[in-house]
């Protein structure tokens, strides 16, 4: 393409942003609304996984071996459990630091009884798991390792874990996808009567030869341009929300855990390049969906662009 | 060159808008088609541009074959094409200049080109000294010379002007039509679509007329049916009427030499 021709196509982009200012500024305000709903559904999907996550990471398989047997990290036990293919990591845990954790966790009563004797706990291996749908399958295959006396673990736990991690992943895409769709029609329904009202041009261009494509450009680039501008203050407008959310929810969640809310700065690049291809994809496809039906509608009329 | 062979275009079930129309123009003829409302005049620009095609019968622009042509190819043909509407289709918001230059940047024109046609185009119209006004800023007149240098800007081979003089007033009529006339001359095509028939009297140009999609007559010739076949409309008689010795018999169905200006 001709750099005059390109220059043309995106004086002319800009032009019918700038011809159709409300129907451009209401585009963008609907388009920034619906990215920060995207946005907040993304964030509230990481942190929820995260917290999920935490209190999985917390709730360990416990793995015991009979008395008299002496375990340590490397020996066959530990190879058959790590060699189970569902099982992330396994850790000795000798009695002593077993001991030494139940006296962190329990109150002076409860210190009491446990005395000065360590051995009363035995030794383990802590386990930790990749899936946790197979959790129950897994706690099972380890029930079934020779050397194995028993096992400690809560599948109810486990699974309610699981059950809300999986049902916010499902709401967050949900909602991602519905908005995305919501987007697309927004940008669309806004180059359809951005073309209306520039339909004596499009006439003149279809009377004198221009190419559908040369048509569809000027249209695609506003589409884009529109997108970029709402994903970039989309950008500043998700991270004041959530740096005010996490603000709020500070005190809740330290209660949760010991864990606090995701940086906003971990995810501000991943955001902005999200939300910015976002409007560009969600800009260029709602002009082709909307110019594409235009131009089949009207097809070659050269008389009719009144 | 265009050529049409036994054309016919029914629009629906409805009574075909064109019926076996043939005629041939040649390169650098200027052709008048005329006809009352509803005898066929747009249909028959329409199969032109390759904005409809036709129902039986073929079409032929210069090498082009309309009724096979691939849909890509439509834009190319409409570059060798002109047109000119009755109600002039200019950007209210753009320079005379910027109108004519629109036409050259939508097929992406290099803006060198751009700079040396536009002038050169307005320079022909008479509206150079113009060329930084609004379209609302000029007479009809003017502003159907603005159209008419937009239609050249791309060097069309032929120039479709359809009820170009609709819309303004029986001098200022004239001229467009001399304007046409003097493009003409330099070779270009020109296919005029009017119902004026004073107009078509004030010029020895070849005349097709048209009726209920028929070509009745071409230059004042009822040659292509008997006459007890042809039976005109009051509009179309009160043209044959009024045209007296413009419409003579042509067994060859073309232009007779000496008829241009």
């Amino acid at each position: 393409m001709r750099r005059s021709s390109a220059a043309f196509l995106i004086k002319e982009g800009f032009r019918n942003i700038v011809v159709n200012k409300l129907m451009s500024i209401s585009s963008i305000s609907v388009l920034f609304s619906c990215l920060i709903m995207i946005g907040s559904a993304f964030l509230l999907l990481v942190n929820v996984s995260s917290i999920v996550e935490g209190i999985e990471n917390q709730n360990v398989i416990a793995v015991f071996y009979p008395d008299g047997v002496e375990g340590s990290p490397g020996d066959d036990l530990h190879k058959r459990i790590l060699a189970l293919d569902n099982v992330k990591s396994a850790e000795f845990v000798p009695n002593e630091e077993a001991y030494k954790e139940s006296l962190a966790g329990a109150g002076p009563e409860i210190a009491e009884l446990l005395g000065s004797d360590a051995s009363i706990f035995p030794d383990s291996y802590k386990v930790t798991i990749t899936d946790m749908q197979r959790y129950s399958e897994t706690v099972r295959e380890l029930k079934a390792l020779p050397g194995v006396e028993s096992v400690r673990a809560s599948e109810v736990l486990a699974q309610k874990l699981y059950n809300i991690r999986h049902t916010v992943t499902l709401i967050s895409i949900g909602i991602i996808v519905l908005l995305f769709i919501v987007s697309l029609f927004i940008i669309s329904n806004t180059i359809k009567i951005t073309m209306f009202s520039r339909r004596l041009e499009i006439g003149i261009m279809r009377n004198v030869g221009a190419t559908p494509w040369f048509i569809r450009l000027p249209f695609m680039l506003e589409g884009m341009i529109l997108g970029i501008i709402s994903g970039m203050l989309a950008t500043f407008a998700v991270w004041g929300i959530y740096e005010l959310a996490i603000r709020a929810l500070a005190d809740l969640l330290t209660d949760i855990g010991e864990r606090s809310s995701l940086p906003f700065s971990h995810y501000a690049a991943g955001i902005f390049v999200g939300f910015v291809a976002l409007g560009i994809v969600t800009g260029s496809f709602g002009s082709f969906l909307a110019i594409a039906k235009y131009l089949k509608e009207k097809e070659f009329a050269v008389h009719e662009c009144e | 060159m265009i050529e049409f062979k036994n054309v016919s275009k029914v629009y629906g079930t409805g009574a075909p808008a064109l019926d076996n129309v043939s005629l041939r123009i040649e390169s650098g003829e200027f052709v008048f088609i005329v006809g009352a409302s509803g005898a066929g005049k747009s249909t028959f620009l329409k199969l032109m541009t390759r904005e409809e095609v036709p129902t039986s019968g073929s079409i032929r622009i210069s090498e082009r074959v309309l009724n096979d042509m691939r849909r890509s190819q439509i834009p190319y043909l409409r570059r060798e094409l002109g047109i000119v509407f009755q109600d002039f289709r200019l950007i209210s918001y753009m320079t005379v200049y910027d109108n004519v230059a629109f036409a050259m940047r939508a097929v992406g024109a290099a803006e060198k080109e751009v700079r040396q046609v536009v002038p050169f185009v307005l320079g022909l119209v008479d509206l150079l000294q113009k060329k930084e006004r609004k379209p609302d800023e000029l007479s009809g007149g003017e502003q159907q010379r603005v159209a008419l240098a937009r239609a050249l800007a791309n060097k069309p081979k032929i120039l479709i002007a359809d009820e170009p003089t609709g819309n303004v007033d029986p001098i200022m009529s004239r001229e467009i039509v001399a304007l046409l006339s003097r493009i003409n001359d330099d070779g270009t095509t020109v296919v005029m679509v009017t119902h004026e028939h004073d107009l078509v009297r004030m010029f020895n140009k070849r005349v097709v007329l048209l009726d209920s999609g028929r070509v009745v007559s071409d230059s004042g010739v009822i040659a292509a049916k008997p006459k007890e076949e042809f039976c005109p409309s009051p509009g179309a008689q009160a043209l044959l009427n009024s045209n007296g010795n413009r419409f003579k018999k042509d067994k060859d169905n073309k232009p007779k030499a000496g008829e241009s200006q």
